[in-house]
């Protein structure tokens, strides 16, 4: 399988302090690889990098191919990082509509891909509603909807639970599998270790900009492993620092 | 039409603010216009109606227009920078911008439909603006217009397109501060500067004095007149504000 990501001694500060540490990465097509990590961790950073909203002070991101700056193909990307596409001016349908307009959807096949990713995201019955009288979890399933429609190879993910019900959860993971199973590749993080442990191929922790391991998605006592890699990382660092 | 200008068009058709602002725009002035002369009429020598007779100097048609046009050279710079300020603004105040990167659409592409669509809106609300004040000066009684009244409320409709280009600089503001309070802080600022640039004596030459200056057709003579040529300043002004407002866009990141 291609990559569809790859990340290579990325570094990244804000204001001196950094942000994102001589980070590598690689994603494969029809692979879910899950970040996770404490608040701060620098989850977020990276997936900023990763779609251009920042740029790497030093180290090499490619998308889809091509390094983040040049030419990447960017219709083949979907994401959804901290504010889900969904202006409160818009209804439903015209949310979806202008976001696979902008993704590079022909305006022929606007109609079909926007009534499909409706069933998919299960809002049929609110598309006719103005976003702004959504719930917080149909926003966020209106981000979400955004954000496939135009069924992306590479689809990045930022905290998508965030919001959603215990249905609108499950919901999430069936429509992640099924990305990754029509060879998507997803990027997704999260807080919550269980969910990523039913979704996704990989899990990757991330602690103060830096990678420090890998939990098995199939292993027992996640949060123990998960706690034990990071204060590890922690007792490394605290130890560097005195040499 | 690219996915941008549907997308940007759609938003500002829906929106309140656009039309909210166009109403207010097309009404409030005229009327402000018309209470002005009338009060200005009434001759009691009282304070507000020696105001209004500093503003209105003319009797009728002419009067009512030199009070609109003096009016709208700052109403009009305001209602359509708040209008700039949100289209630009509310996608960094909502968050949504972020949404924009990392799409088949270039953001440089965004901007420019905002620009466009701006542009179009600000020209559609000033073509309004001459029946809208036709309308007004009926209902206040001035009778028909003669061929001087007309061409003033041509004169008004010319000054509210350049206005609108005018308006567009905050959209540099809205971005570079990335959202609405450094527009609009910006829009104060521009006022301020217009007004400033004519009492310095070199409003002439400043692009957002120039079209009130030369709209005002009574002004007084220390103002001195503004060459028609001036005009130019303003679209040409305003396409250098748009062409850094889409640099700015283009390379821009969200840190």
């Amino acid at each position: 399988m291609p990559d569809v990501l790859r990340c290579e001694a990325v570094n990244r500060g804000f204001g001196g302090v950094a942000a994102v540490r001589d980070l590598d990465l690689c994603l494969q097509a029809g692979e879910v690889l899950a970040l996770v990590g404490l608040n701060g961790a620098g989850k977020t950073t990276l997936m900023r990098l990763v779609l251009g909203i920042v740029r790497a002070d030093s180290g090499e991101v490619e998308v889809l191919g091509a390094p983040v700056g040049g030419r990447v193909d960017w219709a083949g990307v979907g994401h959804m990082v901290e504010t889900p596409f969904a202006y409160p001016e818009l209804t439903v349908r015209e949310n979806l509509s202008a976001a696979a307009l902008l993704h590079g959807v022909p305006r022929s096949g606007v109609r079909s891909a926007v009534g499909e990713v409706l069933a998919r995201l299960r809002l049929e019955e609110y598309v006719d509603r103005r976003a702004r009288t959504l719930s917080l979890g149909n926003r966020q399933r209106v981000g979400l909807a955004s954000a496939m429609a135009h069924r992306p190879r590479l689809l990045v993910l930022d905290e998508p639970t965030n919001a959603l019900d215990p249905s609108g959860v499950v919901l999430l993971r069936e429509l992640v599998r099924g990305a990754a199973a029509e060879g998507a590749g997803v990027l997704v993080s999260s807080h919550h270790l269980d969910e990523v442990a039913r979704v996704a191929d990989r899990i990757t922790v991330i602690h103060d900009g830096r990678i420090i391991g890998e939990l098995d998605p199939h292993g027992t006592e996640l949060e123990r492993a998960f706690f034990a890699m990071v204060h590890q990382a922690d007792l490394a660092t605290e130890a560097g620092r005195a040499v | 039409m690219g996915a941008a200008y549907v997308v940007e068009w759609l938003k500002l058709r829906r929106s309140r603010v656009p039309r909210v602002t166009a109403g207010l725009l097309l009404v409030v002035p005229a009327v402000m216009a018309a209470l002005f002369l009338t009060m200005a009429g009434r001759q009691r020598g009282d304070a507000i109606g020696l105001k209004a007779q500093a503003l209105v100097a003319r009797d009728g048609w002419a009067g009512y227009l030199d009070a609109l046009t003096q009016i709208y050279a700052s109403a009009g710079l305001l209602g359509m920078g708040v209008v700039v300020a949100w289209c630009f603004g509310r996608e960094y105040a909502d968050g949504t911008v972020g949404s924009l990167f990392a799409s088949a659409t270039p953001r440089e592409s965004v901007a420019a439909a905002k620009l466009t669509v701006l542009a179009l809106w600000c020209t559609g609300v000033s073509l309004l603006m001459v029946p809208a004040a036709l309308l007004v000066g009926l209902g206040a009684g001035l009778g028909l217009p003669d061929g001087d009244a007309l061409a003033g409320l041509m004169r008004v409709a010319v000054l509210s397109v350049l206005t609108g280009l005018s308006a567009l600089t905050i959209a540099l503001f809205a971005s570079i501060g990335r959202g609405y309070l450094p527009a609009f802080g910006g829009l104060v600022g521009l006022v301020a500067a217009a007004q400033v640039a004519v009492i310095a004596g070199v409003g002439g030459w400043f692009p957002y004095s120039v079209p009130g200056l030369w709209a005002i057709a009574s002004a007084p003579p220390t103002l001195g007149t503004v060459p028609v040529w001036h005009l130019l300043l303003v679209p040409c002004s305003a396409a250098v504000v748009g062409a850094l407002t889409v640099a700015w866009w283009r390379r821009a990141e969200l840190s």
